[in-house]
């Protein structure tokens, strides 16, 4: 039992001085990264000495479709790519402690996404701030029972980003300082047949019922906007090609918004005159490219001006 | 219940303490409640089909060690098709249905409907160890097992439950039996072989996956360079899935005192097809060998007959894995890869050019059959070779995410390191049994950062749950 003993006792104390060792390393070097989708960009808005007036949150949908200076003289477009309604929510939350809040949140909302029944893993996607951030914690823990546990390994906060993170630290000069945060897709000639070829993929909504735990998450979000005395207006993107029954999922969020006091501009319902009808204007079926996020983004400014 | 699950994490540990507290007699009883609880955890209404072919194949073995002659053969026969038939509703019904709807539809423009019935989860695992079980019963080459309970555990015992290896009566039976004792030694190298395995299931296969999936889900988009790598990577995804499971089951079963055979060696440095077929899932190829292959005359009749009976066999080897015409036509190429192999000799494919290169051919030609292997249906494996010889856009590679792709490539390079450089002559269990204490130490809390740092902790069961 001797040698079983040393044995157990060498591996945790090895383990633990790789785990302190590194996690120290890359503690240190995390602030730097001001650059990139893993983190990056969030280090860029924090460290911003004047905090924008209006700040844009939500999916690629308003990353490469918004462009803040179309809305207003500072605004700032904070959309990370792929993330859902729990992802906003957790951000808010950071800015909220980082005391970063500006006057207006404009929050694209993805209908679809409120109709899954997920545990809100994109959550992890902030989980550097796993126990600096007491909301992001509790929702990493909420993932499933053994959550938590993970995070008795101090670099578990930087799983699966370790090259990205080293790379971005390299090249740490952030990329899109001059459109303030939002993302080009430059228009090409390919683009109206990638756009016809993948509106023919689009699938029916398969459920218009929405998901308690995703409402749950957007009704924190508008409480700590109303808890910060920020403004919140959520919009919805437009779609090249609809899905069936998307609409009845927007009614729903309409309503729910509408009880809370929110102005939702809402896209779907209420299309953009002669997008849909020029496929030039999107990269693919869900996705406008440069030129048609000019024009979504000036009839957004211009609705917004009317709000504010 | 997944091996790369915390739920394993807590029960492992806890089956090893309760194993070594109990005395002997009490301990095959505590391993086959675990190793119900196990196969429980994925869905346990499928037990009791497993409690079927338990209770079927125990008094098969009996009666035909009572028995002789015809009746001997009779019960054989009795247990095999009902073995088969099990196997072939649940894993191949709708397939058959599909096929004859496609005849139907055209001839009397009717359907048949499909049976919404899931697979149990490594069906045709256990399937094959059951038969094996009654075959070498019927050969004389192993004794009928008398203890319902420890045959039970020989077709539930949980390391090689689900994926295997497919273990032979007599590698496991008598192991059963033996008094075993709690050794730290032996801990210490079932722990380093678990580690590995994790390692090379959740850094190396699960990141793989990622790309691989990005790649074939569109792969109307891809072309030339992009599909043979994301294929060349879909060689390695499977390799470290499948290994890595073996790892995990066999350091498991090696720390309760138990010896697993082993199921890889390599293969990817194999100089030849036929040599592949001895390093991959080795307890499927010699299953196939000697209970497939030899039964239908192996190469005793005539060169003709061999390459026919190569063809069926891995033409039934491909089925085995899987309900789908791509399944057939992957072991129909193996088929006739090793009949080509045979009719001209090949050992080697070129000794002319060095082992370096018989290595890469072999390659080649067993990731041309992994296109068929990976497609999710004919049409898009056919469409997937068409785009790789496409001359549009051949030489781009779509690296798609840079972090992913980055920690896939290291990945790769950390497996093929230790892999060649530590592990090609010994083998995983004999080279961690070998190593200094401290050495130990070092491997084992450098596997746990790494997989800390670039595990998928989301990621999919294992591919060969599936069959």
């Amino acid at each position: 039992m001797k040698k079983f003993w040393k044995f157990v006792t060498l591996v945790i104390l090895l383990t633990s001085l790789t785990d302190w060792g590194l996690g120290t390393l890359f503690d240190h070097w995390y602030p730097k990264i001001k650059t990139g989708q893993t983190g990056g960009k969030i280090n860029y808005y924090l460290n911003k000495t004047l905090v924008p007036s209006l700040v844009i949150v939500g999916n690629s949908r308003a990353l490469y479709q918004v462009i803040p200076d179309s809305l207003h003289a500072q605004s700032f477009n904070l959309s990370h790519a792929g993330m859902s309604q729990v992802f906003q929510t957790g951000l808010l939350s950071i800015l909220k402690d980082a005391h970063k809040m500006p006057s207006v949140i404009l929050l694209h909302l993805e209908p679809e996404e409120f109709t899954f029944d997920d545990n809100g893993n994109d959550i992890q996607n902030l989980k550097y701030y796993y126990g600096k951030n007491k909301l992001v914690t509790q929702y990493i823990s909420e993932i499933s029972i053994f959550e938590s546990s993970k995070y008795v390994f101090h670099l578990y906060r930087y799983n699966g980003r370790v090259f990205t993170f080293l790379k971005n630290l390299v090249q740490s000069t952030y990329l899109f300082k001059e459109y303030n945060g939002y993302e080009v897709i430059p228009a090409t000639i390919k683009d109206s047949i990638n756009t016809i070829y993948s509106a023919n993929n689009v699938g029916d909504i398969k459920n218009e019922n929405l998901n308690e735990r995703q409402i749950s998450y957007l009704l924190e979000f508008i409480r700590l906007c109303s808890e910060s005395k920020t403004k919140v207006i959520c919009f919805t993107s437009p779609l090249y090609r609809q899905p069936k029954r998307i609409n009845l999922i927007t009614s729903k969020l309409n309503s729910i918004l509408k009880s809370k006091g929110v102005h939702y501009i809402d896209f779907i319902q209420n299309p953009i005159e002669g997008l849909q009808r020029n496929p030039s204007l999107w990269k693919d079926a869900y996705h406008l490219n440069h030129n048609g996020a000019r024009i979504e983004s000036s009839i957004l400014g211009l609705q917004i001006k009317e709000l504010l | 219940m997944l091996f790369n699950s915390f739920q394993f994490l807590i029960f492992f540990p806890i089956v090893v303490l309760i194993y070594f507290l109990l005395p002997h007699k009490y301990r095959w009883f505590e391993l086959l409640v675990a190793s119900c609880l196990f196969y429980c955890a994925f869905i346990p209404g499928y037990l009791l089909i497993l409690i079927v072919t338990i209770f079927i194949d125990y008094f098969a073995g009996i009666l035909i060690e009572e028995s002789t002659d015809k009746r001997r053969k009779l019960f054989l026969t009795v247990s095999i098709i009902s073995n088969l038939l099990l196997l072939g509703f649940f894993k191949y019904y709708n397939f058959f249905i599909d096929n004859l709807n496609f005849i139907s539809q055209s001839l009397f423009n009717h359907q048949l409907q499909h049976l919404n019935i899931i697979l149990p989860i490594g069906l045709s695992f256990h399937t094959f160890q059951a038969m094996s079980y009654v075959i070498e019963v019927y050969r004389g080459k192993q004794k009928a097992e008398r203890n319902f309970g420890i045959y039970s555990l020989y077709i539930l015992f949980f390391p090689q439950l689900v994926a295997g290896p497919i273990e032979r009566p007599q590698n496991m039976l008598h192991q059963f039996y033996e008094k075993k004792s709690f050794d730290t030694h032996r801990l210490i190298t079932g722990l380093q072989q678990i580690g590995w395995g994790l390692f090379k299931k959740v850094v190396v296969a699960d990141q793989l996956n990622i790309y691989i999936n990005s790649i074939y889900d569109r792969w109307e988009v891809n072309s030339g360079v992009t599909l043979i790598f994301a294929t060349y990577c879909f060689a390695f995804q499977i390799y470290c899935d499948f290994s890595g499971y073996s790892d995990i089951a066999q350091g498991s079963a090696h720390i309760l005192g138990f010896k697993l055979m082993d199921n890889f060696h390599l293969p990817y440095f194999s100089k030849s097809i036929t040599e592949f077929w001895r390093r991959w899932h080795i307890s499927l190829s010699t299953w196939l060998k000697d209970y497939l292959y030899i039964s239908l005359g192996g190469n005793r009749s005539g060169k003709w007959n061999t390459y026919r009976n190569l063809l069926i066999t891995m033409l039934l080897g491909g089925l085995w894995h899987g309900a789908s015409w791509n399944f057939v036509i992957w072991g129909l190429l193996n088929g006739i890869y090793l009949s080509i192999e045979k009719m001209t000799g090949i050992k080697n494919h070129s000794q002319r050019y060095g082992k370096l290169l018989n290595v890469f051919f072999t390659f080649n030609l067993i990731s041309l059959t992994w296109i068929f292997f990976r497609a999710s249906s004919f049409h898009q494996a056919w469409g997937i070779l068409k785009n790789i010889l496409d001359v549009n856009d051949f030489w781009v590679l779509r690296i798609q995410d840079t972090g992913i792709f980055a920690g896939m490539i290291f990945g790769l390079v950390v497996l093929l390191l230790v892999e060649y450089l530590l592990l090609r002559k010994e083998g995983a269990q004999q080279y961690f049994s070998e190593r200094p204490i401290l050495q130990s130490c070092f491997w084992i809390a450098g596997l746990i950062t790494l997989i800390v740092l670039f595990g998928v902790s989301e990621g999919d069961q294992f591919i060969y749950f599936q069959f």
